[in-house]
């Protein structure tokens, strides 16, 4: 009666202990902070476009269609932005959509007036991790100088 | 063995692998809940009318954080429709966060025929969020409350019925 308690015993401990590892992994595998897994950057390629960098932690992905971009002050015009090829990603609710994933440069044209020296750069982007969380829109600014034509600022965060 | 014997082991190996469940997952983990900022909260529902939190007080709570936006999202949201029809009289309330734009959110409840309270908000929603634990504004997430304000579960990512109900059940019971 007393060895068969304890293999009952023994049995459900066993069982909480391989399931509670488990299950917590199933529930929730690793969630980096938005910052970690989209790592922005941006620099000014020559005087007449930004470059906007995100490096992409492995099991995450941007959304193409929902990168967006300004810039300050008012008198700052972006071209359309030139994105590389993207990523096909299939889901139920909004079927196939374009998507990034690793590394992403997008080239912004950008036209201002010649005495303007700096400039600020907003760029949004909204993407979700593979174990099925997506984040909110992220917004992210670069300050850049102008330097006269082929120099380049550089400037993150 | 005897059996406070057996129940204190059950205890300690229950307590470690809840703990090595844990240690396994860090970055999942959400942060604590400041239950009293979740109820102190008001938000307007989808025909713009401010809704405290603090309303449904000793209800079994479920507060749920989504957007149209979020694929994850609009997976759970059918089971939660079906939980409430089948366990509001026994004093399940889910509530459901919206963070997203309001014509959206609305579309989306008609056609879903969402039937709990859809509460809205970005920057008043994302300070619940937090209050909620959602440090890392992930959604959907999901805060359990029981009857006395005691907080029962918070969760990153989608939920399905089957991982919900024992929850609430037991918190109904």
């Amino acid at each position: 009666m007393i060895g068969r308690r304890l293999a009952v015993t023994a049995t459900l401990a066993l069982w909480l202990a391989l399931l509670g590892p488990a299950s917590a992994l199933l529930a929730s595998d690793e969630l980096l902070e938005p910052e970690q897994a989209f790592r922005f950057s941006a620099r000014m390629s020559g005087r007449d476009a930004i470059e906007v960098t995100y490096r992409i932690a492995d099991g995450y992905y941007l959304y193409k269609e929902r990168l967006h971009f300004s810039a300050e002050p008012a008198g700052v015009r972006l071209g359309t932005p030139e994105f590389p090829p993207a990523q096909w990603h299939e889901d139920e609710f909004f079927g196939r959509s374009e998507i990034y994933r690793g590394r992403v440069t997008v080239r912004i044209p950008v036209a201002a007036d010649r005495a303007l020296r700096t400039l600020r750069i907003v760029a949004v982007a909204q993407g979700c991790a593979d174990v099925g969380v997506c984040y909110l829109p992220d917004t992210r600014t670069a300050d850049l100088v102008r330097l006269g034509a082929g120099a380049a600022g550089t400037a993150s965060e | 063995m005897k059996r406070p014997a057996q129940l204190a082991l059950f205890a300690v190996v229950a307590a470690l692998s809840l703990a090595a469940g844990f240690m396994l997952s860090p970055g999942l983990r959400p942060g604590p809940v400041d239950v009293s900022a979740v109820f102190a909260a008001r938000l307007p529902d989808l025909s713009g009318q401010p809704q405290p939190i603090e309303q449904w007080r000793g209800k079994v709570l479920v507060v749920n954080f989504w957007a149209t936006w979020c694929p994850p999202c609009l997976e759970e949201i059918p089971e939660f429709v079906r939980m409430q029809a089948r366990l509001g009289d026994q004093g399940l309330q889910f509530v459901g966060i919206a963070i997203d734009r309001p014509d959206s959110v609305a579309a989306f409840a008609r056609s879903h025929r969402i039937n709990y309270p859809i509460l809205l908000g970005d920057l008043a929603a994302m300070h619940l969020a937090k209050a909620a634990g959602n440090e890392r504004g992930g959604l959907p997430f999901t805060l359990v409350i029981d009857r006395d304000g005691a907080v029962l579960s918070q969760h990153y990512g989608g939920l399905t019925e089957d991982a919900l109900l024992p929850i609430v059940m037991k918190a109904l019971r």
